[in-house]
């Protein structure tokens, strides 16, 4: 019958619809934008936290304690107790 | 399904540019989702890129074994396109209704006759009240299962039955109402 037929066809095109022209382009545009901001984002906040004195206080304490940590690692496994 | 897993991994590994196969293989049905509840296309559009912008956001959150990446997308696309919806009002979002049929084969008639019957099932599903509306076309047109509806709409299967059980008769006495008998 006809009208079946007309409904499983509407069904098709109406599950799937051809977007507007370079639309794929224009949401790559807004991916990479999006990619552009957050990885400015990121740097900014980087900056931001090493330009403040106590930040860069900490990150060199935090560091030299995983160096001095490391080392004591090393050298715990020549020490006989 | 594992197309697109590999292509997800691909774009979180950082190959950005593997993110377009995903547009181009999902935005005909996404924009078809959107193209359900918002008239104008450039609605749709908006709608569909937000889609694919907040999907490349979070791709990270995907989980491949509760949903299919499309699925996934749909639930996006539902959620853009009811913010929308409460956002403005019905007559804001009118506009180009006409959607284009493809060029037709046929005698003008035969083409002519099926254009009116999918036009008058658009104004048909058109005049849905939106809960009923949103399970019928994730239903009948995208062809999820009760329990991927359930999970997307956050409602039981029960629930989902009985809205797409409302949403058949509601269509077919509004298609009968018009003066035919509705298919399916």
């Amino acid at each position: 019958m006809n009208e079946e037929r007309w409904y499983e066809d509407w069904k098709r095109r109406r599950r799937q619809e051809p977007p507007p022209v370079g639309f794929a382009e224009r949401v790559m545009a807004a991916v990479g934008a999006a990619e552009i901001e957050r990885r400015s984002a990121l740097a900014a906040m980087l900056l931001a936290v090493w330009s403040w004195r106590a930040s860069r206080i900490g990150v060199c304490t935090l560091a030299a304690a995983a160096c001095l940590f490391r080392l004591a690692h090393v050298v715990a496994i020549f020490v006989v107790w | 399904m594992d197309e697109d897993v590999a292509v997800i991994e691909r774009v979180l590994a950082g190959d950005i540019a593997a993110f377009r196969i995903l547009v181009e293989r999902h935005e005909q049905r996404v924009f078809g989702f959107a193209r359900r509840f918002l008239r104008r296309t450039v609605d749709c559009e908006d709608v569909a890129q937000e889609v694919f912008l907040s999907a490349y956001r979070n791709l990270a959150s995907y989980r491949a074994d509760t949903a299919r990446f499309s699925t996934w997308l749909l639930a996006l696309a539902r959620n853009k396109c009811l913010n929308l919806l409460n956002k403005r009002s019905p007559a804001a979002l009118g506009g180009d209704v006409t959607i284009p049929e493809p060029i037709d084969p046929r005698t003008p008639e035969a083409a002519l006759a099926e254009a009116e019957f999918h036009a008058r099932l658009d104004a048909c599903l058109a005049a849905l009240p939106l809960e009923q509306k949103t399970v019928f076309v994730l239903a009948e047109l995208h062809e999820l299962s009760l329990a991927e509806i359930g999970n997307l709409e956050g409602v039981s299967v029960g629930t989902v039955k009985s809205r797409l059980s409302r949403a058949r008769s509601k269509l077919r006495e509004q298609w009968v109402g018009a003066g035919q008998g509705v298919q399916g």
